[in-house]
């Protein structure tokens, strides 16, 4: 099977991707000065101090034996523990990514919802009103930054018109003003991605073939035209997917929403460096998961991969 | 409209638009076609082969426009009729089959569901009825009727084959004209044949005309009952085929006929048509072809000569039908 | 007589492309034959019959696998580099599509330049070697500044051939030169080569999968089929009496006009 040889691929290059970027993310930790015993006990601690939380963290092993430590410790998806609240970071993480990515996942249905309708009904109807709407939609969501847009929205329907609450992360409510914000950015691009698809393919000869059958324009447009031109839009939004993680990190800052972002962010600030270390680790994992997945998707819609080719 | 007369055209003219600049792809064509027959088409590149007969199924881009003309089609005039009952007669009572099918099926539907979907649509089968019957027209066009081998997509079929599955496409719900614009154009010599078998064959069990549109003299003389000869966007020449080549009488048939390379004409020089194919946005007025004429006289550049009827159902635009070219050998 | 062109056992292998599996692909499988000096020498074959890999083959656009071809006395599998130029000159091919082999942002004049430019001939000579060539194939001189996309395909197929006359060569391997020309057209193209032929006193390979213009055109004849020259011999006897049952498939197909004559 074609795909399956494909799947253990992609897996493959999956599993090279993440002990890269641990192996990366463990020596850089280690070339940027500042000892994070030091950081734990204070400027003002005692060498025996520093000394014991070195042996507690590991730090005063061999270089070669902690990275072997770290490496098993991607594998078990366990990066210790945060060095001021003592939770374990894997637990950090765990309990607030589901709200990063319930609110990804809804960007990208807002995404879809702009582009798909807004873009066929372009192309369908080149130069009507819907075709200079889709353009005016895709130039201002593409101009401006999700972030920006999540404070107007915020202002707009949370501080003049209260019809949604202004901060913080309980009920479906408090989703909706950052997911539209999220998804009207990338929703822009996608847009304009099917509409020019979807134009492409309308020009292609076997429309022509479709219509010679006597097939309603209905049932060319959809059956035939829409299922060849989402082809492209599959893979750009898996990339889209990535970009809306990224970018809910950023506006669960401007709605106090306590996701991955801020916990990151904060331990940052803190050089939690457990914590960081597992936040880049996490990210990676996501990423890299995101495109296998979307790999996989492109083969299933996509014949060609399917069994010739390859 | 008489009752043996399947489709007529009438006058037709078709022009495009484009940057401002008109071309005449069409300019009064008449062609006649009869129940069961086998119409050959027959025309170089620009001659407005293609344009002739997406208009007849008014498929034509939307810069095109007919301006003038009529296609009867069994008493309906296609150029007025309703875009409802347009799509009615479309792949049910007239079909078409393409010069390259590997860009006239849907890359990334299963060969069985671009068959199914026609049958579904105008026949009203259920689902099992139309698999059935896609089954038996797999098999009828030489396919393989297998359910993997019908669940196949287009690019894992040879040329040949994409042109059967075509053809089961076009003869699925059996129309009584179908429309194959170069069909074998693109293929090789022996599977070129089997086409034309499969299409004569399909022809006599379902009683089909065929429009055929090509350029290719030795399929006309294999597979055509009749011919019509275009020029220019309009037929300088019809005839039955056999009347036609035993005695070709439009200079610029004769000329074509010269022109093929074969054997016979070892060490004898090719006669080859002087001159090239008028810009289709100026087309040389009178008869279009006196410019490249080797006897063209005043008339031919002042009078566009009409049909006139050699024997039976021979016929020739031209003034002087049949006159020595004064061709060298 | 000493053949101007000769193919030993050619073979050309390809590899697909593929991590795993790089299966090959034997698109020729030892041919052999000889081209006499002037004459022409038609390779019929279908799509997929490994005739234009031959022609790149031969003239060592992409060198064998394995086999040797002679040009003239020349072995051109061990010809040194600094040879080579010279010999291209002398080696033209023209290839199905005219308007791919012309650069379009070349005027013709400087397409049919180009080459001489190389050969390192004088400004003026270059200038009335072009008017010449031009005149030779039935462009007008009026027209050398013109560039590709401003002719048509049977013009465009002449300025191709005019630029391999340019580099005066002596064998010229024809790459279906006429496959994608209507027949009235194809004609002038045909008739010029063989006035051109006549004039030069040029050698060619014709290649087609058109059976007719090979019987046409050619003196003597090779069937390809899958990499394989299944048959090779004098037209007039291979046409008449084919002695291979591909061959003899071809010959008797009712769409050429080899049994039937010609209308």
């Amino acid at each position: 099977m074609k795909i399956f040889r494909l799947f253990l691929r992609k897996a493959g290059r999956l599993l090279l991707t993440v002990f890269i970027i641990s192996t990366a993310v463990f020596f850089a930790l280690r070339i940027i000065p500042g000892d994070p015993a030091l950081v734990v006990a204070g400027i003002d601690a005692s060498p025996e101090t520093v000394a014991a939380i070195q042996t507690r963290l590991g730090t005063d092993r061999p270089i070669l034996a902690q990275y072997e430590e770290w490496l098993l410790s991607v594998l078990r998806f366990d990066f210790g523990a945060s060095l001021f609240s003592e939770e374990k970071v894997s637990a950090l993480i765990m309990d607030r990514f589901p709200l990063t990515l319930v609110l990804a996942l809804l960007g990208m249905a807002v995404a879809f919802l702009l582009a798909l309708p807004l873009g066929v009904l372009s192309a369908v109807r080149r130069w009507s009103f819907w075709d200079y709407l889709g353009m005016i939609v895709s130039q201002v969501g593409m101009a401006v930054p999700s972030f920006w847009l999540g404070i107007v929205l915020l202002l707009m329907f949370a501080v003049w018109i209260r019809i949604f609450p202004l901060f913080g992360g309980e009920g479906p409510l408090h989703l909706v003003l950052p997911a539209v914000a999220l998804g009207v950015n990338r929703g822009a691009v996608l847009l304009r991605l099917v509409r020019t698809t979807m134009i492409e393919e309308l020009g292609k000869e076997y429309i022509i073939t479709a219509r010679s059958k006597g097939l309603p324009e209905r049932v060319i447009r959809y059956r035939h035209a829409l299922r060849n031109a989402l082809v492209p839009v599959v893979t750009v939004s898996g990339i889209q997917f990535g970009y809306m993680l990224g970018g809910a990190i950023i506006l669960e800052q401007v709605f106090s929403l306590p996701g991955v972002g801020r916990l990151f962010l904060s331990a940052i600030y803190q050089r939690d460096f457990p914590v960081v270390q597992g936040g880049v680790i996490f990210i990676a994992i996501v990423f890299s998961l995101i495109n296998f997945l979307v790999d996989m998707v492109y083969a299933l819609v996509n014949p060609k991969l399917q069994a010739g080719g390859g | 409209m008489t009752g043996n007369v399947l489709l007529e055209i009438n006058d037709l003219a078709v022009e495009f638009f484009s940057h401002r600049r008109k071309i005449h792809a069409v300019r009064g064509l008449d062609l006649t076609v009869l129940p069961g027959q086998f119409h050959a088409l027959v025309g170089e590149s620009g001659a407005g082969k293609t344009v002739t007969s997406f208009t007849i199924l008014r498929l034509l881009p939307p810069s095109a426009a007919v301006t003038r003309g009529s296609v009867v089609f069994q008493d309906h005039n296609l150029l007025t009729l309703s875009e409802d009952l347009m799509r009615n007669l479309r792949g049910r009572e007239i079909s078409m089959i393409f010069q390259e099918p590997s860009k006239y099926l849907n890359p990334s539907m299963k060969a069985a569901d671009q068959v199914i979907e026609g049958i579904r649509f105008h026949l009203g089968y259920s689902e099992k009825a139309a698999y059935q019957w896609t089954r038996e027209l797999f098999q009828r066009v030489g396919l393989d009727g297998g359910r993997t081998a019908m669940s196949r997509y287009p690019h894992e079929f040879s040329g040949g084959m994409r042109q059967r599955l075509m053809i089961a496409m076009a003869v699925a719900c059996n129309p009584s004209l179908l429309i194959a614009d170069e069909p074998t154009t693109a293929l090789d010599v022996g599977v070129q044949r089997q086409i034309i078998n499969l299409l004569q064959e399909l022809r006599g069990e379902k009683n089909m005309a065929i429009l055929y549109v090509t350029h290719d003299i030795g399929v006309v003389r294999y597979a055509a009952d009749y011919v019509s000869v275009i020029y220019t966007g309009r037929i300088v020449e019809s005839s039955p085929k056999d009347l036609l080549f035993a005695n070709p009488r439009h200079p610029y048939t004769r000329l074509l006929l010269e022109s093929i390379p074969s054997r016979d004409k070892r060490g004898s020089r090719l006669q080859g048509v002087p001159g090239s194919i008028p810009n289709p946005e100026n087309i040389p007025p009178g008869c279009s072809f006196h410019p490249r004429c080797p006897i063209a006289q005043p008339i031919c550049a002042e009078t566009l000569p009409p049909m006139v009827k050699i024997e039976s159902a021979h016929r020739c635009a031209c003034f002087f039908p049949g006159k020595d070219l004064g061709l060298p050998g | 007589m000493k053949p101007l062109l000769r193919v030993e056992k050619v073979s050309k292998t390809f590899y697909g492309s593929g991590l795993l599996r790089r299966h090959p692909v034997r698109a020729l499988d030892e041919v052999s034959f000889e081209v006499q000096e002037g004459e022409i020498f038609g390779l019929v074959g279908e799509s997929g019959s490994g005739k234009t890999t031959l022609a790149r083959t031969i003239l060592f656009l992409a060198p064998p696998s394995a086999g040797k071809v002679y040009f003239e006395d020349a072995c051109l599998n061990d010809l040194p580099a600094r040879a080579w130029r010279r010999m291209r000159s002398r080696m033209q091919i023209i290839f199905q599509d005219p308007h791919g082999s012309l650069n379009p942002r070349m005027s013709i004049r400087e397409s049919l330049e180009e080459g001489l430019l190389n050969l390192g001939v004088s400004r003026k000579k270059r200038m009335e070697r072009v008017r010449k060539i031009l005149d030779d194939v039935g462009i007008p001189f009026a027209q050398a500044e013109w560039y590709p996309h401003e002719f048509s395909g049977g013009q465009k197929q002449r300025i191709v051939i005019a630029r391999a006359l340019s580099m005066r060569p002596k064998f010229l391997v024809l790459d279906e030169p006429v496959s994608n020309l209507d027949v009235s057209i194809q004609a002038g193209i045909i008739n010029l080569l063989l006035d051109l032929k006549k004039e030069f006193n040029f050698t060619y390979v014709f290649i087609s999968h058109n059976l007719d213009l090979i019987g046409y055109l050619s003196t003597r004849v090779g069937v390809l089929k899958a990499g394989r020259l299944v048959e090779t011999g004098p037209t007039e006897e291979v046409l008449t009496n084919p002695r291979h049952p591909y061959t003899r498939e071809l010959v008797e197909n009712p769409l050429s006009f080899i049994k039937a004559g010609v209308p």
